[in-house]
């Protein structure tokens, strides 16, 4: 029933039935205290006037009543539009409403007629049913061309404006300086990492060619403790070089996107361990897992991350008699969980936080050698899928690795 | 014959110590820059090595340009190009490749790897594989 018809037949249906109330009680008592006609006449017309002014009374208090609660309404919600029309004409956005038919309604000063004419108002049109029938909101970054100034890249967000379904809002702001500087930051990110990669590997290719000849041509005259330096400087040279390699990784898993497939984790773990096998002939190792474990992921960044785990679970039961090293897949809340467990070396979990860290090392280079990223890579990775990575470890105990993919 | 590119006057020598502990080229050009690879090998009186060694970061004109150029013209449109360069980044590698070289190689930093992957260049493209025929290039 609509709001106004209801308080109309309260209103109506209580009226009427106090009045007859009031007549039918009235008229019996009036007949109790008298017989005399004349007298009941004058009671009667007595009666009714009372009936009429009391009625009068009550319409002219329930309407003023009525109005001011109305006015009340009215001015607290004016004072609410003008709060909102006051707080977007005060900020840097564009806001505007179009009905379904992508008429123009209301729009804050911010808003400028270009946005929405010509080939802007068919770009933020696109897409705009599912806001409609699905009652989703849109953002997304748009590119829009203005008639007056620069054009521009704008964070535009698309949604029902009311629960009418008749409105469709819209808010932009002007993104451009940002997606420039993101962009600019990016370039030089590249510039960076190509100079890594070329011009610091090249003098250090010097040095560790250089030293080589040394030892080779000139070792005699070189002594032991002459040989011993070159060996130094050779090693360092090689650090060096694993840590620029290393530096290169972690900026690439930056700056790739994420291409979703099917990929077996199963499959990558076996080959990865298959290359350790045939490497490390002298080493035994026991590795488990069951046929396939398929996920959705980026086929080349999961295998380097699997490639990362496994790598440090050979590394770090290089100590025992038999490696063991497993792969399974738990059920947590719902998700798939992938767990890499070994029986290695472990680590006292009081570091754990620094195990993300690049270039943080828990165990020597001589015992175990490594730049220090696999695991810093290894969570970019899973970060970059939506997923988490956690370590639980008891030195001489070994490690388990558990992550979800998004 | 083979013709190195090379800027680096370190990795020129490295190369070139390389290839002689090796026994393998009788005769090395080095071009210092692709401006000058490109005229060597466009110099009609003079005979068309049998394999390039090309560096991709060169002075005036860069790697990827001396490689289009090989490739658009008659004369080196066959030449067996192998890119050897510090930098392993994939962008390198596929734009290598799409510009036509036949082998895309990083040198290694480690010298043992660096001469072993010159000798096993050389052995390969000099004395394993058939070039094209020069006559009919």
């Amino acid at each position: 029933m609509k709001p106004g018809l209801r308080l109309a037949l309260l209103v109506a249906g209580s009226y009427f039935a106090l009045s007859v109330l009031w007549i039918v009680m009235s008229d019996r008592a009036a007949a109790t205290l008298s017989a005399d006609a004349a007298l009941m006449s004058n009671v009667q017309t007595l009666k009714g006037l009372g009936f009429v002014l009391v009625s009068a009374l009550l319409m002219g208090a329930f309407v003023a009543w009525y109005e001011r609660a109305l006015h009340r309404e009215v001015v607290s919600l004016r004072a609410a539009e003008q709060r909102f029309t006051r707080f977007f004409d005060h900020s840097p956005l564009a806001a505007w409403i179009t009905g379904r038919d992508g008429e123009l309604g209301w729009h804050s000063k911010g808003f400028q007629k270009d946005l929405w004419t010509g080939a802007n108002r068919a770009r933020l049109w696109t897409g705009i049913d599912a806001v409609i029938k699905d009652k989703r909101s849109l953002v997304g970054i748009v590119h829009l061309e203005r008639a007056r100034g620069r054009d521009g890249d704008y964070l535009v967000h698309r949604f029902l404006a009311d629960d009418t379904d008749d409105c469709i809002g819209f808010v932009a702001v002007d993104v451009t300086d940002r997606v420039l500087s993101a962009e600019h930051l990016r370039s030089e990110l590249d510039a960076l990492v190509h100079v890594v990669s070329h011009d610091l590997r090249a003098p250090l290719r010097s040095l560790a060619g250089f030293t080589t000849a040394l030892r080779e041509d000139c070792g005699e005259r070189l002594g032991d403790e002459g040989s011993h330096f070159v060996t130094r400087i050779q090693q360092a040279a090689e650090a060096m070089s694993l840590l620029i390699d290393g530096l290169l990784e972690l900026s690439g898993v930056s700056r790739q996107s994420v291409q979703r497939q099917p990929v077996d984790v199963a499959l990558l773990a076996r080959n990865e361990i298959k290359r350790f096998e045939s490497r490390e002939q002298h080493r035994r190792v026991e590795f488990k897992s069951p046929a396939s474990l398929p996920v959705t992921g980026d086929p080349r960044m999961l295998s380097q991350a699997i490639a990362h785990l496994i790598d440090n679970a050979w590394k770090y039961t290089a100590g025992c008699d038999v490696g063991r090293i497993s792969l399974t897949c738990e059920q947590s809340d719902g998700k798939s969980v992938i767990v890499i467990a070994d029986n290695g070396a472990g680590f006292d979990m009081a570091y754990a936080d620094k195990l993300f860290t690049p270039f943080q090392r828990l165990h020597g280079v001589e015992d175990f050698p490594g730049a220090g990223i696999g695991l810093a890579v290894t969570e970019r990775i899973i970060q970059r899928h939506g997923g988490r990575i956690s370590l639980e470890s008891k030195p001489g105990e070994g490690t388990t690795v558990r992550f979800t993919i998004g | 014959m083979l013709l190195l590119v090379e800027d680096n006057p370190s990795d020129e020598e490295l190369t070139l110590r390389s290839l002689k502990k090796h026994n393998i080229a009788n005769e090395v050009v080095v071009a210092h820059d692709g401006v000058e690879a490109i005229e060597f090998l466009l110099d009609a009186s003079k005979p068309l090595p049998d394999l390039v060694l090309l560096d991709l970061k060169l002075p005036r004109l860069g790697g990827f340009e001396v490689l289009q150029r090989i490739r658009s013209e008659e004369r080196t449109r066959l030449l067996p190009v192998v890119v050897l360069t510090s930098s392993s980044q994939d962008e390198d590698i596929v734009s290598s490749y799409r510009l036509g070289a036949n082998s895309y190689v990083r040198k290694p930093v480690r010298f043992s790897d660096f001469s072993e992957a010159v000798r096993q260049l050389g052995v390969y493209w000099l004395l394993i594989n058939e070039s094209p025929d020069r006559d009919k290039r």
